[in-house]
């Protein structure tokens, strides 16, 4: 069995970042494999970008051989390829009349002039002319038919890989992600949902189970005098209602087995950007609410009622957020201890590991002897380099992630993790992460609290337990043994 | 269980060093009772007094600077401080050098005496912070990264 999970648009792509996080933490049910589809017109949005970033430290971490062990980043995560799926493969600035060939349908035979005439009524002029090349700028409309006209699960990669991959495997779960009140993710939410069912609906033996998150309006920006077709905040909530009358009578139709909708009532303000690499919204907890989502339904799967189940999930005070506000009993502790990973690697053991391969030393770490020098993993090859920077890319990827998640939030109160320990602002006022010898180290023990008070100091028992191991750990490759047995000490 | 393994290594200090006075007047004296050194001045009684204080001198400043070194390995340091862990062993050194000096002295056969300061002062002191640092000291005292190493703890 596989789970696959679709991102749709910008929200879509950030929910699979989030999802990522959570496999790298062991959230993933039974270890299944996880396989990523992007699906977005706009290849060169900012918050797309960001998660094929994130996708790829992950794999470089999750592939490399010197760093195989059985916990951390443990999920296999297989990706398109092509990793994102655009209907504009060839087009530079594709046009929706270019796209139908709207110009051609009209100079032609009567039964295209009425196509053409069908096509005036359903778009306006702007509509029909505006460059699609950022995605469907907060239209459905458009992104529907788009879509609809060009996914091929058969013929066009990396969709016809993926129809393979469901159609060899016995119990498919597919988890959809994407906004309710854009563009691409509104339009492609049903649409590809629908172009997938129908394509295994023959299949006896087949039992694909579809869900989706929808996520309500969680953002606004600022209206700007620009006449251009765009997304406009103030329609946010206006599509979002129209939607969901739309979900409502589509219920029915058995598309989706689960359905779960999020939203925000205090909307955090993002930069006003019609899409591209300035479309690069920091992560929103409310992403990671949506991968939770997909971690129930993969665990879950499809309820035993005909329509689809719709999910409710609610925070005790809602300017607050707290771990037990997030429907899922493990994460807390995940992610805990994945915190604590990524911040003692970060700041402890790897600029230990770079002293030792510059001045020597070694028996200032007894863990170093223990796991690389009686190993003969020299500091020096470069294959031991790229390990160790893959190890640094993912954890650096990781913290700021969560910085963000609870720093995104605007007046309301989270109280997940004290990023303040490890980020800091910088001029522009975003979130970055601290040269890591600022690392407050004090703070190790409480970056998430556990409700248990620590009486030792836990990175002295940290960097015991690890001397403590004489270089065993449960991993085949040589510094995945190390950093398996540093991941199990640090929950 | 890192609390047990600081009352194991300070109980294991402790008894090394314990084991190390013992032996002073159950193995050194005789020894050297076999061996008398050449006395002039004084009995061999008062040599032996004379000689069994240093002695005990010595093992003590042993096993105060192994206690010191673990202490304050495992609570003020961070990592590695071999040049703490050799000032300690200057500080037992200039014990046992005071000790051969400051000893009732002898016409001949002194060796014997010193080669016993030496082995109750410097070899208790290495020997239980080789084999009982803390553990992140584990391979401080040099060689350490040989023995402790096979060392079942």
């Amino acid at each position: 069995m596989g789970y696959y999970a679709i991102g749709i648009g910008g929200t879509g792509a950030k929910y699979i970042e989030s999802l990522i996080h959570l496999a790298a933490a062991g959230m993933i049910p039974d270890d299944n494999d996880l396989y990523i589809l992007f699906v977005d017109p706009d290849t060169a949005n900012g918050c797309l970008e960001r998660s094929v970033v994130t996708l790829n430290r992950y794999q470089n971490f999750n592939k490399n051989d010197q760093l195989k062990q059985k916990s951390v980043l443990r999920t296999k995560i297989l990706s398109a390829d092509p990793i994102f799926w655009t209907p504009f493969k060839d087009q530079a600035r594709p046009r929706l009349s270019d796209f139908f060939d709207y110009y051609g349908l009209s100079g032609s035979g009567d039964k295209n002039r009425v196509a053409a005439h069908l096509f005036d009524v359903l778009y306006s002029n702007t509509e029909r002319s505006a460059t699609l090349d950022k995605g469907f700028r907060g239209h459905p409309s458009i992104g529907a038919s788009v879509m609809a006209q060009t996914v091929a699960l058969e013929d066009d990669e990396p969709w016809a890989t993926f129809g393979a991959l469901i159609a060899k495997d016995t119990d498919p779960k597919v988890f959809l992600a994407g906004s309710i009140f854009g563009g691409t993710g509104a339009s492609g939410f049903p649409t590809i949902a629908q172009l997938l069912k129908n394509q295994f609906k023959g299949h006896r033996d087949k039992n694909v189970q579809i869900g989706g998150a929808l996520v309500l309006p969680y953002f606004t920006f600022n209206a700007d005098a620009d006449e251009e077709l765009k997304a406009k905040a103030e329609h946010f909530l206006m599509n979002t209602q129209a939607s969901l009358k739309f979900y409502h009578l589509w219920n029915k139709t058995g598309i989706y087995d689960a359905i779960y909708l999020f939203g925000d009532e205090s909307r955090v303000e993002v930069e006003n950007a019609l899409g591209g690499p300035k479309q690069r919204n920091v992560p929103h907890f409310i992403e990671l609410y949506a991968a939770l989502a997909a971690i129930d339904f993969f665990l879950k799967g499809a309820g035993s009622d005909d329509g689809a189940q719709y999910f409710m999930t609610a925070r005790e005070k809602n300017n607050q957020l707290e771990w037990t506000d997030l429907p899922n009993s493990q994460i807390q502790s995940k992610i805990r201890q994945l915190v604590r990973f990524a911040f003692a690697y970060l700041s402890i053991y790897q600029p230990m590991l770079e002293d030792i391969r510059q001045n020597g030393k070694s028996y200032r770490a007894p863990w170093y002897v223990d796991f690389f020098k009686r190993n003969r993993i020299s500091l020096n090859d470069d294959k031991t380099q790229l390990a160790l920077k893959n190890v640094q890319d993912y954890c650096q990827d990781f913290l700021l992630w969560l910085a963000n998640i609870q720093n995104s939030v605007g007046d309301q109160q989270v109280g997940l993790v004290k990023y303040d320990a490890y980020t800091q602002r910088s001029d522009g006022d975003h979130l970055e992460l601290k040269p890591v010898d600022h690392f407050d180290l004090q703070r190790f023990g409480n970056l998430v609290s556990s409700g248990i008070s620590e009486s030792v100091n836990p990175v002295n028992r940290l960097s015991e337990n690890l001397c403590l191991a004489k270089g065993k750990g449960d991993g085949t490759g040589l510094i995945g043994r190390f950093l398996n047995t540093l991941y199990e000490n640090c929950k | 269980m890192n609390r047990g393994i600081y009352f194991r290594d300070l109980v294991c200090i402790l008894v090394i060093t314990a084991l190390f006075g013992v032996a002073i007047p159950y193995v050194e004296i005789p020894f050297l009772e076999s061996f008398p050194p050449q006395l002039s001045n004084l009995t061999m009684g008062e040599w032996v007094e004379s000689f069994q204080k240093w002695a005990i001198g010595c093992v003590v400043s042993a096993g105060l600077a192994s206690l010191l070194w673990y202490g304050l390995a495992q609570s003020v340091f961070k990592a590695g401080k071999r040049i703490v862990w050799g000032l300690l062993l200057i500080v037992v050194v200039i014990i046992t050098i005071l000790s051969c000096f400051y000893v009732e002295k002898a016409e001949s056969s002194l060796w014997l005496a010193k080669l016993f300061f030496v082995s109750n002062g410097v070899v208790p002191y290495y020997l239980t912070t080789l084999l009982f640092s803390p553990l992140s000291f584990k391979y401080t005292p040099p060689l350490a990264e040989l023995v402790r190493s096979r060392c079942p703890w």
